[in-house]
């Protein structure tokens, strides 16, 4: 099984650009309303561990990490977990991106200059997963971090052509993988965005998106936390087709 | 008699900086958005050299600023006999660009694009610009002769100091230089100047004729941009002594009208609230 976690991917974007790899066999929506904000590592945190985490995740957010135990991962013999929020982030990557992000407004550097960070750690990110895929190891289950569409979308939101070019990319990474791996895959996001105002910035939302390449739906509007049980159930990976 | 003197030393120490650029460089411009700071600048630009002004004045036309701007742009250069540079993108413009295409987009797109384009073809190595210390946090970190970079990046970190003004002017790195001769007012200043001076001032800063144009009501602008991205301030002042009463007890920003800047603030907190920051 093939889990990607993909920070910020909305559903109207999803809808908004065509993206068919993304969409899967059967997509929607999930209701982080329960939250009193939609913080990544929370979110993330609690889909991992099947409850909501935001009690518990009050101070250094960033490197609030969770034992296996306390993950769905414990349900799989073997796993392979890329920049996972709450589990194996890199921490040293997102401190840049958020160096770069703070940057900007203090008008340190540009937006540009912080999209370059961001792309460099996807490419790394997006490398590494390829990598664990053509290895010979077999894992039941991978799950993969990509950040790319809530960092650029922070800052570039009402920039369309930027957000097509992010969404774009993550529905080639999917579509390739939907093409090589004979695999059932769940793509889950942890929260939506909308723009801020009529400018540039985004802003997370409430809804955040799910997909599943198999029969499994989740029907309307589950939480974030419902993944956990359901997980262990889609079962592993038959490998390369 | 306080005030007074008070006046004559910003309005000083402002000659001092503008004689220095014209001395200093050899193709210096001025920057004029027909805003109260910018239209003080031209003023002692003026002063400074007894009545003409004797380089280019730059207005950079996005296309989309109040009608009111252009007519009194038009209405002074010509009372003032103003060398008048209006620098516009006339592709992007009929390409369709504005603030949908996102507020920074625009921004850089009708205005950094085309002062640079004017920069490039007049040769221009010294632009004055009218900001001024209290408008910002980051503004307060500027100096009266501030280099930039081809991209008009400025290193704050790495700027000399500038005692017994003295103030350098040869930066090998640089494309241009910003000069900043009000750098040392306030948004205060200013006002009471227009008033001691009894200049001409751009009347979208009176309410009493925001509601004749526009029909609002105790509504006015505290600071000038294009329309879509700047909303008028709550306030009943018309006259410059009303407006000076205001600014004396208001504690709202001068730039709380400029919606870019809302945005940022408000995206810069959320992500803080978010962690991010």
């Amino acid at each position: 099984m093939i889990i990607f976690g993909i920070d910020a991917l909305d559903k109207s974007m999803v809808e908004k650009f065509k993206c068919k790899n993304l969409m899967q066999k059967n997509y929607g929506q999930t209701d982080i309303s329960e939250f009193e904000l939609p913080k990544t590592v929370v979110l993330w945190s609690s889909f991992l561990n099947g409850k909501n985490m935001e009690d518990e995740i009050k101070e250094d957010l960033w490197n609030f990490t969770l034992p296996k135990e306390r993950t769905f991962f414990k349900f799989f013999n073997s796993f392979k977990a890329i920049d996972v929020p709450a589990f194996t982030l890199k921490q040293d990557e997102h401190a840049m991106e958020r160096k770069y992000l703070a940057g900007y407004f203090k008008k340190e550097n540009t937006v540009e200059e912080f999209d370059k960070v961001v792309w460099e750690n996807h490419e790394k990110i997006k490398k590494e997963f390829f990598d664990t895929l053509g290895n010979e190891k077999d894992y039941e289950v991978v799950m993969v971090y990509f950040d790319l569409i809530d960092a650029v979308g922070h800052l570039s939101f009402g920039i369309e052509e930027k957000m097509r070019e992010v969404y774009e990319e993550l529905d080639s990474v999917v579509g390739k993988v939907a093409e090589d791996y004979d695999c059932p895959i769940l793509i889950v996001s942890d929260h939506g965005m909308e723009r801020i105002g009529e400018g540039r910035y985004g802003d997370h939302t409430m809804n955040g998106f799910w997909s599943s390449s198999g029969e499994v739906s989740f029907g309307n509007m589950p939480k974030i936390t419902d993944f956990y049980s359901v997980i262990p159930q889609i079962g592993g990976c038959d490998g390369k087709k | 008699m306080e005030a007074l003197n008070d006046l004559n030393k910003l309005e000083e120490r402002s000659i001092y900086v503008i004689r220095e650029a014209v001395a200093e460089f050899k193709n210096p411009a001025v920057m004029w958005s027909t805003g109260k700071d910018s239209t003080v600048c031209l003023w002692l630009c003026k002063k400074a050299f007894f009545g003409k002004i004797p380089f280019p004045v730059i207005h950079i036309d996005t296309g989309c600023k109040f009608p009111q701007i252009y007519e009194f742009r038009d209405k002074m250069a010509k009372e003032w006999n103003l060398d008048l540079i209006v620098a516009k993108n006339k592709e992007a413009l009929e390409n369709g660009m504005g603030p949908d295409k996102g507020r920074d987009v625009c921004c850089t797109t009708l205005k950094t694009e085309v002062l640079k384009k004017v920069i490039d073809e007049r040769g221009f190595d010294a632009i004055l610009v009218s900001i001024r210390r209290d408008e910002h946090g980051i503004r307060a970190k500027e100096r009266y002769f501030s280099p930039r970079d081809k991209d008009f990046r400025w290193q704050h970190k790495n700027q000399p100091t500038e005692v017994w003004d003295l103030f350098e002017h040869t930066f090998k790195e640089a494309s241009h230089v910003r000069v900043h001769p009000i750098l040392h007012w306030t948004e205060l200043d200013c006002w009471r100047y227009v008033k001691r001076e009894n200049m001409p001032w751009n009347q979208l800063y009176s309410a009493k004729f925001v509601e004749q144009q526009f029909g609002w009501k105790h509504k006015r602008f505290r600071s000038l941009g294009c329309q879509p991205c700047t909303v008028p301030i709550d306030s009943d002042a018309s006259t410059i002594d009303e407006i000076i009463e205001e600014l004396k007890i208001t504690i709202v920003s001068e730039r709380s009208g400029r919606a870019q800047d809302k945005e940022r603030e408000y995206a810069m907190q959320k992500l803080r609230s978010l962690g991010y920051m």
